[in-house]
């Protein structure tokens, strides 16, 4: 399996000139890269911090503003503090070549590209990253840090064989969060994120985005847009899989990521799979309950459909505030009653858009006993 | 996507003019040829550098030296906390005070930035400031105010074009729709107290600098120009009130005839516009007005002599293009913001074509070109088909938060970047005749000590003002957002009060918030 190189790019601090980043985005997900990018204005600590736990090899930094000396050492001490410093440091921009040297020996900046110049076209920086594929582990050895978990999940999606370390881990609960494009997953993820911290729980979170059909590559990260204000929680960590041609709504890779996860001593891991079509299932097979995310304009006849729509153990209708959700609550139930089930799914409504956390809260509720 | 490469006829006597009869006279409506019969012969053009570094003293220094030497018009550059509404105490973005621009924080800055300088006509001022743009405006009336200058003959330019930022420059604050109030709320107060200034200059040099095509370039800037019009009108102005003080910016890039041509095509465009779609009557409502910028993003960091030679064939273009003001890019601009010595060689080059080349002897001498005519009625079909997208979207607004304009130009700067990276567009110095060696030549160094001294300077006027008058006058700006009446009014009054450019902002951010980008893929 060729590793795929996972890059997270920044522009630093409040320069907007984005053109370069952009191109150097679409061009590395041509290539087939994994790429991160969060827009403009972003903290370089946030940046760090995100490339610790998505075991990134890279992060790229566009600074056109002369501030580079103090944005490469914001990036830099983060890294320091998490022992990542083999996370290597890539520079474009308008960077003077005096500053060259000093970046290099004092924050060991592997390659800065300049502008305006022949060693920054494409091709240079395409032949760069095929030239320097990025961190790789021989083994798994450790997984107490943020740092091991994301470079360990990066490497068995890169191939890395890894046992089973348990076949039962007590006291965890896996949880699959689907459903279709824009119900509102990552938003409601990032409720259930806090919900399990108020009950002191140690919140594992995955998530799934589909990597281009055409080169493989994939832009990453924008669903943990959505889950910010967990960055710094030392019990929370989030990862961001690409599905790498995997077709059932979820990578190849994600249930041995959720492994590492539960050896790591998360008590609840969160997978949210891809936007899902009615037959991308396998999120059935790898988790202890699912959640199937709904919009309440769902029609009637949708309800009774094969699939996507038979396999959840709890019925989410979001978006109530903006659809009512009576109709689709009464249809479901009136599914479920013609089943007949040993157990029978519940169904919840949430607005995951709202400050507050009703309706996800009595979810959690609802959950936690089972763990 | 707009394709890259041009296909030109090959049979240019073929080929007929699409406009011939109407755009034969200069100074004639749709104005084609030049908004002035005699053009360049009655009245050159405003030559005008943007400049602006470190401290205001430092600033204020280079205005005097470019004065000097000839230049007729003031341009201000602020650095990027300025342009983003932050001080430069700011815990997370101080660190950039100083670097790209010139630091404002308090009306302070302001009067030794212009210190000894008269602000009487025939000067003029522009500022190259958005998102903030009603701040610095503030500031500068209160300025005049204090020396003496009155405001109805006060001339200027804020640059204030907010869907620009969303498109390309991406320097923005607030939301999309509170930010067009702070424009229609400028737009207002103009229109009533100081009539001679040129409220907003409808830029097209960012669209293009971020990787635009001319023909993007043309019709994104022209059509966030009609959504400035509805602006306006929807604030209860007549368009033949305001119209004639809306100016324009456009970038001077490499394609020699084609920058020509777009600036003919603009020309035409919105003269037409102005006359068919707003049923404008005075002719200054339809005469484009337009400052150039030769185009920052074709410089080079590599034999950094060869931009001079870029920059003088673009700066030809434009006044061949008919330009009323114009800036020329200095050739160590890849590398650096210019030092003394390389941004008079840019105002030589002006002052050369200006004086020695005699362009400036006829009125669009290029014009009636087969080829040049031809370029000319392209650009302006390319740009009335994004228009005509645009209205279908429901407007620029809506457009910008589809990503619509924004992912148009992604596509046309990766294409560049292909083609360059491949050598298909040939970069003299880049991707041919290369040279190991590289040149030194000497850079600006900015002193490092800038922020450490702007902060001192702002704690210190922080510590001389009546803090109650100020905090009063903040709150109150925040109660007139909330209520929808013209801002200009109390930010001039937090502005005399030494409010910082950061207080104002926040007071205005509590009631509009701010804006995200959305990200797309």
């Amino acid at each position: 399996m060729k590793k795929k190189i996972r890059i997270v790019l920044a522009k630093a601090g409040l320069d907007g000139h984005d053109r370069g980043i952009n191109i150097i985005k679409d061009s590395l997900i041509n290539e087939g890269c994994e790429v991160f990018y969060f827009s403009l204005y972003r903290n370089l600590d946030d940046i760090a911090e995100i490339a610790v736990q998505e075991g990134a090899d890279f992060i790229g930094l566009s600074i056109h503003s002369g501030a580079h000396k103090k944005y490469v050492e914001k990036v830099f001490e983060r890294l320091k503090n998490h022992n990542a410093l083999d996370i290597g440091l890539i520079l474009g921009g308008i960077i003077p070549e005096k500053d060259e040297e000093f970046l290099k020996e004092k924050f060991g900046v592997k390659k800065i590209f300049v502008s305006g110049t022949p060693e920054a076209d494409l091709n240079a920086i395409k032949n760069f990253f095929r030239e320097n594929p990025g961190r790789t582990i021989a083994a798994i050895t450790a997984l107490k840090t943020k740092n091991d978990v994301g470079l360990a999940i990066s490497a068995i999606s890169n191939g890395l064989e890894m046992e089973k370390i348990r076949e039962n881990w007590p006291g965890t609960l896996t949880l699959g969060v689907t459903g279709p494009l824009g119900a509102g997953k990552s938003s409601l993820t990032d409720k259930l994120i806090a919900e399990f911290r108020t009950l002191d729980k140690k919140v594992g979170v995955i998530t799934v985005d589909p990597s281009d059909f055409k080169t493989d590559g994939a832009p990453l990260g924008r669903d943990r847009t959505q889950m910010w204000r967990h960055l710094y929680d030392s019990n929370v960590h989030i990862y961001s899989l690409a599905t790498r041609g995997c077709q059932g709504g979820i990578a190849e890779a994600t249930a041995k990521a959720a492994e590492i996860m539960r050896a790591a001593g998360y008590d609840i891991v969160l997978i949210e799979t891809i936007g899902v079509g009615q037959d991308q299932t396998a999120i059935k097979n790898i988790a202890d309950k699912v959640l199937l995310v709904l919009t309440p304009d769902i029609g009637e006849d949708q309800i009774y459909k094969s699939g996507i729509m038979q396999i959840a153990d709890y019925y989410i209708l979001n978006k109530t505030d903006i659809i009512n959700p009576l109709k689709a609550e009464k249809h479901i139930n009136e599914m479920l009653d013609q089943k007949n089930l040993n157990i029978r799914p519940l169904v919840f409504k949430t607005i995951s858009a709202a400050p507050n956390n009703n309706g996800v809260r009595e979810l959690v509720k609802e959950i936690n006993p089972r763990i | 996507m707009e394709n890259n490469k041009k296909k030109t006829p090959l049979n240019l006597r073929k080929y007929e003019f699409k406009d011939f009869g109407n755009s034969n006279e200069p100074g004639k409506y749709p104005y084609t040829r030049g908004i002035h019969p005699e053009m360049y012969k009655k009245r050159l053009w405003t030559m005008r550098q943007f400049s602006g570094f470190g401290s205001a003293e430092n600033t204020n220094k280079r205005f005097k030296y470019l004065l000097e030497h000839g230049e007729k018009g003031l341009s201000t550059a602020f650095d990027l906390p300025t342009l983003l509404g932050r001080d430069s105490d700011d815990k997370l973005y101080g660190a950039e005070t100083g670097l790209c621009g010139v630091a404002i924080d308090t009306l302070k800055d302001m009067e030794i930035l212009f210190d000894g300088i008269d602000l009487n006509p025939p000067m003029s001022t522009s500022m190259t400031i958005n998102a903030p743009a009603i701040v610095l405006f503030a500031m500068y009336l209160v300025l005049a105010e204090k020396k003496g200058a009155d405001w109805k003959t006060l001339r200027g330019t804020i640059q204030n074009d907010i869907l620009k930022e969303y498109i390309a420059q991406k320097e923005w604050i607030f939301p999309i729709e509170p930010s067009m109030r702070l424009i229609a709320d400028i737009f207002e107060f103009c229109s009533k107290y100081a009539p001679q200034w040129y409220p907003i200059s409808i830029s097209g040099y960012h669209i293009r600098e971020a990787g635009s095509t001319a023909g993007q370039e043309l019709a994104f800037t022209i059509r966030d120009g009609i959504e400035y019009v509805e602006t306006g009108m929807k604030r209860g102005l007549r368009v033949d009130d305001f119209a004639p003080r809306l100016s324009f910016f456009f970038n001077s890039h490499s394609d020699f005839f084609e920058e020509i041509a777009k600036f003919r095509a603009g020309r035409r465009l919105w003269a037409r516009i102005m006359k068919e779609r707003f049923k404008a009557r005075n002719p200054k409502s339809m005469q484009l007005r337009f400052h150039v910028q030769t185009a920052g993003c074709t410089l080079r960091a590599v034999q950094p002599e060869n931009n001079i030679i870029r920059t003088t064939l673009q700066a030809l273009a434009a006044v061949l293009g008919g330009a009323q003001s114009l800036h020329t890019n200095s050739y160590d601009e890849a590398l650096c913001l210019p030092t003394e010595e390389a941004v008079k060689i840019a105002l030589r080059t002006q002052q050369i074509i200006a004086y020695e080349s005699g362009v400036t002897k006829a009125a669009d001498p290029v014009g009636n070109s087969r080829y040049l005519e031809y370029l000319t009625d392209e650009l302006e079909q390319k740009a009335r088909d994004y228009i005509q997208k645009i209205d279908a979207m429901g407007g620029m607004i809506e457009a910008i938060k589809r990503g619509y304009p924004q992912k148009e130009i992604r596509k046309a700067a990766l294409d560049q970047a292909e083609q360059e990276a491949s050598g298909e567009k040939v970069i003299v110095g880049v991707n041919k005749h290369k040279e190991a060696e590289k040149l030194k030549i000497p850079l600006l160094e900015i002193d490092p000590a800038i922020q450490e001294k702007q902060v001192e300077r702002l704690n210190k006027v922080k510590a001389g003002r009546d803090s109650r008058k100020t905090a009063k006058s903040l709150e109150e700006i925040s109660r007139q957002a909330e209520t929808g009446a013209n801002l200009v009014s109390p930010i001039i009054n937090a502005a005399r009060n030494y409010a910082t450019i950061g207080e104002i902002c926040l007071a205005l951010e509590k009631v509009f918030g701010r804006y995200e980008e959305k990200i797309f893929d």
